[in-house]
């Protein structure tokens, strides 16, 4: 592994700030949906910037989105597999399951918006992200992709580890599932 | 909508207008965290993470179970007592000559015992 610390090119490292500054609020949100708590919406959200830097630096600018989101996806797939033991255990030992929605997690921010301002333009935001929730990971995660990031098929694919195909089959049906959840939203 | 298979369009920018609003609206302590985030990524560093207070019942009950398990193989591999009586009877009687003759003789002993009553 490269040692971020090397990065003595001044202008790599201020293009993998911007880069970062860039991304940063998306990937936190789609993590955060995917978890639904906070702390570990920014553990993973951290884990892939600190990927990033260590391991691709040096690849092209180009690159930078898909393998941003191919480490970010994959560390939300290792903290669901995670989830599903750590829930097992709870279950098995009775305990509290430390790992249950954040009260806080989807609180906005109220430094801009009054209650009129919430209550008008969060339904449909709120609507939109609960229902993204529902989905199974990975239709969430090529929705997320195509959609909100922009990204291609192909490169939907390098960033979810699987062929254009598997994510055509994804992002259809999560096309299908949010048309039935959103009727009135969308 | 369009296709089945897809988003029209305007649906699509209704649809990033309100993720992006989410994206928008994160409050201050979260902004906070990511741009340290970002800041100790592009020095090599890793942020202090969460506390793993889940794997503490996990832990306790491994470690309870691993007690379990082993008092249970030392129970079930403990010699049985009867068997070990027999076995020093059996080491007793291999050790010692004189009684080795005593209990082959032993018949005959309680003949002549039967004998000396009865007369």
């Amino acid at each position: 592994m490269r040692n971020p610390a090397s990065l003595t090119d001044t202008d790599t490292k201020r293009r993998l700030d911007a880069f970062l500054a860039q991304v940063e609020r998306r990937a936190y949100r789609m993590a955060l949906i995917a978890t639904r708590h906070r702390d570990d919406a920014l553990d993973i959200v951290q884990d892939a910037m600190f990927k990033l830097v260590s391991s691709y630096a040096h690849k092209p600018e180009a690159e930078w989105t898909p393998l941003f989101y191919r480490v970010l996806q994959t560390r939300i797939v290792d903290w669901s597999r995670r989830r599903k033991v750590r829930n097992l255990w709870q279950r098995v030992l009775g305990g509290h399951d430390e790992n249950g929605e954040d009260p806080f997690a989807l609180v906005p921010d109220s430094m801009h918006a009054t209650p009129d301002y919430r209550v008008a333009k969060n339904a449909a935001m709120d609507a939109l992200e609960r229902a993204l929730a529902q989905l199974p990971l990975r239709q969430h995660q090529a929705f997320l992709l195509r959609v909100w990031e922009g990204l291609d098929t192909a490169q939907t694919a390098q960033a979810m580890g699987c062929s254009e195909g598997s994510v055509k089959t994804h992002y259809s049906r999560a096309v299908h599932a949010l048309r039935e959840l959103l009727e009135e939203h969308v | 909508m369009s296709g089945r298979d897809d988003l029209d369009p305007a649906t699509v920018q209704r649809v990033r207008a309100r993720l992006e609003q989410g994206a928008d609206q994160l409050n201050v302590y979260t902004v906070q965290r990511l741009a340290q985030a970002r800041a100790a990524a592009l020095h090599g560093e890793r942020t202090a993470r969460r506390s793993r207070r889940w794997l503490l019942p996990a832990l306790g009950a491994a470690v309870a179970a691993a007690l379990v398990v082993s008092v249970t193989l030392q129970v079930m591999h403990k010699p049985d007592a009867g068997i070990a009586e027999v076995a020093n009877l059996d080491m007793e009687l291999l050790t010692s000559h004189d009684d080795l003759e005593l209990y082959q003789d032993l018949e005959f002993y309680a003949w002549l015992d039967d004998e000396h009553e009865s007369s």
